[in-house]
């Protein structure tokens, strides 16, 4: 019995080793290299977290439907909101591909993509009303699931993979901008309707436009 | 050891003066005014406002904007005044949207 039982506890002792140097192979040149959001997820973490984040939405979101018609005053609606408050991590045409966007971890996704527009409706309402944990996704409004700003914007989401050139300047118009930058699009607006520009060339702009 | 210290004192200065330089001209855009003086599909070479030319890559990503409509390369003429908003890569201007009109002044 105690040489079972010394056996055993041998296999545990080299299992606990075997454990602890694995971790140590994997975690000190991460420590000693460092974590940065500019870092792609691996597979795993990605996986991890599609998984956590669909587990975090209550089941009875995933068969809710869209209680509003995407008519074109809604979408118009949504477009302008979109603009105003997604646009500046999503971009307008829900590619993520934004100043923002690029740095945040994990990346935004390309919401025109699979993985977004198979969510159901109640899903994508959720997760724009409770955010995402441990992304940069935060929750909009107040909890309820009646808000029809957030179905409006649901609306919009499925709209993302028709959206034309059109439909994106117009949104470029709605985004938020800081005073030099409507300065210089007035000055622009100014040059293209045949006014003069004093300014030398080129012009080097260093944020903002990438939204 | 003359040439050493004046490679090693070359290099740092490169290092404070070159690098800040090229990471800020591929932080954000590059903005071009100025009028169309050649065109080709492959590029567009414009006389800016203050009468230098600057030649700017077109690509297929490069997106065209005529009086606030979207346009295409083909509305894009030689004697349109432009707004093009462009980064810097690997050495050239890249547009990244080419804003014109027709008007003149």
């Amino acid at each position: 019995m105690s040489r079972i039982l010394g056996r055993i506890l041998t296999y545990f002792f080299v299992a606990v080793v075997l454990f602890l140097i694995g971790g140590a192979a994997i975690f000190i040149p991460v420590i000693h290299r460092g974590f940065s959001a500019r870092d792609k997820p691996s597979m795993i973490e990605a996986s991890l977290a599609t998984s956590m984040r669909d587990m975090a939405i209550p089941s009875r979101y995933k068969t809710m439907t869209n209680p509003i018609a995407a008519t074109p005053d809604v979408l118009s609606e949504a477009k302008a909101h979109w603009a105003d408050h997604c646009a500046v991590c999503h971009a307008n045409n829900g590619t993520g591909d934004t100043m923002f966007g690029k740095g945040l971890y994990p990346r935004p996704p390309d919401m025109r993509l699979r993985d977004t527009q198979q969510m159901s409706d109640g899903q994508l309402y959720y997760t724009i009303k409770n955010g995402v944990r441990l992304s940069g996704m935060p929750a909009f409004g107040e909890p309820g699931d009646n808000d029809l700003a957030t179905w409006q914007l649901v609306s919009f989401i499925r709209h993302l993979p028709s959206l034309t050139q059109d439909e994106e300047l117009k949104m470029e118009r709605l985004n938020p901008k800081t005073p030099e930058e409507i300065e210089e699009e007035q000055e622009e607006d100014n040059f293209l309707n045949g006014g003069s520009s004093s300014q030398p060339q080129p012009q080097y702009h260093s944020k903002g436009e990438d939204r | 050891m003359m040439k050493r210290r004046t490679l090693v004192l070359a290099l740092a200065v490169l290092l404070l003066t070159g690098i800040p330089l090229i990471a800020h001209a591929h932080e954000g855009m590059i903005h071009i005014l100025g009028v169309v003086t050649a065109l080709t599909d492959k590029s567009v070479t414009v006389e800016t406002t203050d009468k230098k030319s600057v030649n700017v890559v077109l690509d297929a990503t490069t997106t065209y904007e005529k009086d606030k409509k979207a346009a295409a390369w083909s509305d894009l003429k030689v004697g349109d005044r432009v707004v093009i908003h462009s980064m810097k890569m690997n050495g050239a201007l890249q547009a990244h949207t080419v804003d014109f009109s027709d008007t003149t002044p």
